[in-house]
């Protein structure tokens, strides 16, 4: 048996090392996202549509699992409506930044940004 | 043989319990709109069988709750998902708490984060899309805080029910 305090020590020390992780991710996260171009849509995999963020969007998109309400308009993304049960997807915020998605675990469906131009620092760099 | 009755009587009211829990989970709003956030009530009752009657009945019982509630609440393919965080999530628990280096509370922080971690990994694999890492960063964090709150909770049931 441990002493007491090493045992608080070691709960400790692993909620810090995951923190550190989390915080770690967060920072690549911050670092590689910027404004996207393009709007994927994947059902279970497969990309189905293409959308232009620029496009005005407003569709009903059926999946072998149920509906989900997509829409685009002045460069976001979100999901109108959803006769998904849990309703996350029509919950999350709306996106508009390269590798930003939105996802619908139960219909497996995956809307997501992608392209776009290059990263400010590069640009400054350059 | 009473004992065997009484074990038997005493885990189908801990499978109660915990599908309860999780039919409570449905009726608290996710305050965060990351598919898996969530606070994980029925980890508490895996935890304290996993403290009082070993491993393999925590197994059995978290399966048992997951198939379950996954045909009364949440649909089949979410129960895909939980399977794979509960698997996940009971492999580090009971690793952790073998190893007698964590408190109640440090076996529930990793369990919930494993948690977390598994069912973006089946995400990942059911929805062939590797952008689930995305919300990796945010569920950590959810991970901690919910296992943290059930570890407490765990604790005090794990103290209070050792006559049992």
């Amino acid at each position: 048996m441990q002493h007491k305090n090493s045992i608080i020590r070691n709960d400790i020390f692993l909620i810090l090392v995951l923190l550190l992780l989390s915080a770690a991710g967060f920072t690549i996260l911050l670092f590689t996202r910027h404004a996207g171009k393009n709007v994927e849509v994947f059902v279970d995999g497969q990309m189905l549509y293409s959308y232009s963020l620029s496009d005005t969007v407003n569709e009903v998109i059926n999946t072998k699992w149920g509906e989900n309400h997509l829409v685009i308009e002045e460069g976001k993304v979100f999901i109108l409506e959803a006769d998904c049960p849990d309703k996350l997807c029509v919950r999350q915020k709306e996106i508009d930044k390269n590798g930003e998605s939105i996802v619908c675990l139960p219909h497996k469906l995956v809307v997501s940004v992608t392209g776009g131009e290059e990263r400010e620092i590069d640009a400054i760099t350059k | 043989m009473p004992s065997r009755s009484k074990n038997i009587a005493y885990l189908g009211i801990m499978l109660a319990l915990a599908m309860i829990a999780s039919y409570i989970e449905t009726l608290i709003p996710v305050f965060v709109a990351v598919p898996g956030v969530k606070l994980g009530l029925a980890n508490a009752v895996v935890m304290l069988l996993l403290y009082r009657k070993g491993w393999r009945t925590a197994v059995v019982i978290s399966f048992l709750r997951i198939v379950l509630s996954g045909f009364l609440f949440s649909g089949i393919v979410m129960m895909v998902y939980s399977f794979s965080g509960a698997a996940l999530s009971i492999i580090v628990m009971v690793l952790l708490k073998k190893s007698g280096k964590f408190s109640v509370v440090g076996v529930s922080v990793a369990g919930g984060v494993m948690h977390n971690a598994g069912q973006i990994l089946a995400a990942c694999f059911f929805v062939e899309n590797a952008k689930m890492f995305y919300y990796l960063p945010v569920l950590i964090v959810s991970g901690i805080l919910t296992g943290a709150i059930i570890g407490i909770l765990a604790g005090i049931l794990i103290k209070r029910l050792s006559q049992f």
